[in-house]
């Protein structure tokens, strides 16, 4: 919307190519976190977490579904590899092109605030929230937060990024069907150890 | 009722990617290219013109800022024409010293290109790695001439003076570890998927293309044709040399990538053999002191690191010049461009405006 106020053909190319995106990843990412909510049988955060206190992180329990999370979530915060919305060498800044000043500091702070949300997430659903030996609970939160961060950064300065067709090809070739069979793999699962999970 | 409409968007003057003051009008249908123009000027400085009011002795410098990557193999195309104009002998060690610097200019040009290209595909470490290496090069330089960009070492008749003390070792301690880096960028770059699926079977040029587009260089090699001026005319000392001429198969944007950066490879070789090999004496030919060469014309060409850089000259028997013309390798390559875009994506775009390795300086003179 941004970009298509701007009356600039970069960021109406960047806008478009935001929308393919947002939709393509959206999928997989729900899928994937699907996986960790059936086998909690709860939306509740508090809940999850608890039960990676009892159950090992599903970091482990549902490596697949952490992997398409991990790949999903750089695709919506629009990081290299998937930085194709702003795109520098491209499209200049995409749908930022025109703007300067506080309103284009407003754009990468919710950039980065998005950055921070789903390292937030990924961190209560996979990697145990709060928990963890010896030292108090928010240590441990915000130092897996800021490993998951590092992660993205990390990506971001390493990898090239991929192109346009690639990017929705890999999203709805590769990454949906994985997500649907891992929900699949999960619900037998959880259906066969029924006694045991319901113990909790 | 489904309608499109194709748009035209121009990148450049000013864009992140385009390399220098490139301006590329770009036919766009959505995410797909169907045309491509460049449009040049930016950059024109009339140096053909400027050559004319020149002596021949004071032309050199103009020539660094042609190709002001590598500064270098212009000042010896130039210094080659006049060379062969007026028929000077060179000393051995003279054309052993500009074999060494030509070299090691084409090696540090590469890197550029690899620098630029990663970072093009935005992978910021591949660029950053290049141009540390790149760095080692151009301190070299920094000894043998104290300057790091437009060098003016390469003189008529031979070279501005001799090799300093120190220059051998560190010259070979760069050559030494050049491989090594080269496997890290394998690692980098060449080893990572996306990095490949962006490049392999994109922009491809065909043979027929590059030989009708009348492209020299890297990219003419990267589509299969052994056409090498080092090989071909073996001018200088190059004939006594060893080496590979690198060749492509399929004349796409990974071809042109492997062509590259197997002749860092190629180059680095040269510089051993010639260090190995320098004679001594003197390195620079008597010349007298108001150089007049005689009355006639010469086209004679050396292998840029771009393609074949060629010098018309003509001359009254004057000591200025009365024409130059100067064959720019990069501005004979622009022409492929459309080829190389034209129904391929934007994304594809961006690597074919790094794989072609224009520059601005020498695309507009």
């Amino acid at each position: 919307m941004g970009g298509y106020a701007s009356n600039s053909k970069y960021a109406l190319i960047g806008g478009m190519r935001t929308v393919a995106q947002m939709i393509s990843y959206e999928a997989p990412m729900a899928f994937s976190l699907l996986g960790v909510v059936m086998i909690t049988g709860s939306m509740n955060i508090g809940d999850i977490v608890k039960m990676q206190g009892e159950l090992p992180w599903f970091v482990f329990l549902q490596p697949i579904a952490f992997a398409i999370y991990i790949i999903c979530a750089t695709a919506e915060t629009n990081r290299t590899p998937f930085d194709l919305v702003e795109d520098e060498s491209e499209i200049v800044a995409g749908p930022f092109t025109e703007y300067s000043g506080m309103r284009w500091a407003l754009f990468f702070m919710a950039e980065y605030a998005n950055l921070l949300s789903v390292s937030i997430i990924a961190t209560t659903l996979f990697l145990g929230g709060w928990q963890g030996p010896i030292l108090p609970a928010p240590v441990w939160f915000w130092g897996k937060v800021f490993v998951m961060v590092f992660l993205f950064m990390w990506f971001r300065w390493t990898f090239p990024r991929t192109r346009v067709d690639q990017l929705l090809e890999f999203s709805w070739k590769v990454l949906l069907p994985l997500a649907l069979i891992n929900l699949f793999l999960t619900g037998v699962g959880v259906y066969s150890l029924k006694e045991f999970f319901a113990s909790f | 009722m489904l309608k499109t409409e194709t748009y035209t968007l121009n990148m450049g003057p000013q864009h992140p990617s385009t390399h220098g003051v490139l301006r590329v009008e770009l036919e766009l249908d959505g995410e797909s290219i169907i045309k491509v123009k460049p449009i040049i000027g930016y950059l024109h400085r009339g140096i053909e013109k400027l050559l004319e009011s020149r002596t021949y002795i004071q032309c050199v410098p103009y020539t660094d800022r042609l190709d002001y990557v590598s500064s270098m193999n212009n000042n010896f195309g130039f210094c080659h024409a006049v060379e062969e104009l007026a028929k000077i002998e060179v000393p051995r060690r003279a054309e052993y010293i500009r074999v060494m610097m030509a070299e090691l200019n084409r090696i540090a040009s590469h890197l550029v290109f690899i620098g630029t290209l990663a970072i093009d595909l935005g992978a910021s470490t591949g660029h950053l790695y290049a141009f540390r290496d790149r760095e080692d090069v151009l301190d070299l330089f920094d000894l043998v001439c104290g300057a790091r960009m437009t060098f003016h070492y390469i003189r008529i008749g031979g070279v501005a003076r001799d090799l300093p003390m120190g220059f051998i070792e560190k010259a070979r301690a760069f050559i030494d570890k050049l491989p090594e880096r080269m496997a890290e960028y394998d690692d980098l770059l060449s080893g990572n998927e996306i990095f490949v699926c962006r490049l392999k079977g994109r922009s491809v040029l065909t043979k027929e293309m590059v030989l009708s587009h009348n492209m020299t260089g890297p990219n003419v090699r990267a589509s299969g044709v052994p056409f090498d001026i080092r090989r071909v005319d073996g001018y200088s000392i190059y004939p006594e040399l060893e080496f590979k001429v690198i060749t492509g198969r399929e004349g796409d944007n990974w071809d042109r990538y492997r062509v590259r950066f197997e002749e860092i490879l190629e180059s680095a070789k040269i510089v051993r053999q010639c260090i190995d090999g320098l004679p001594e004496g003197p390195v620079m030919a008597k010349l007298p002191a108001v150089f007049k060469p005689p009355k006639g014309e010469i086209y004679s060409r050396t292998e840029g690191t771009r393609g074949e850089l060629g010098f018309y000259i003509v001359s009254d028997g004057t000591p200025k010049p009365y024409r130059v013309h100067i064959r720019r390798p990069s501005f004979v390559n622009m022409q492929g461009l459309n080829d190389m875009c034209a129904g391929y994506y934007i994304g594809d775009s961006v690597a074919a405006f790094s794989t072609i390795d224009p520059l601005m300086g020498e695309v507009d003179c």
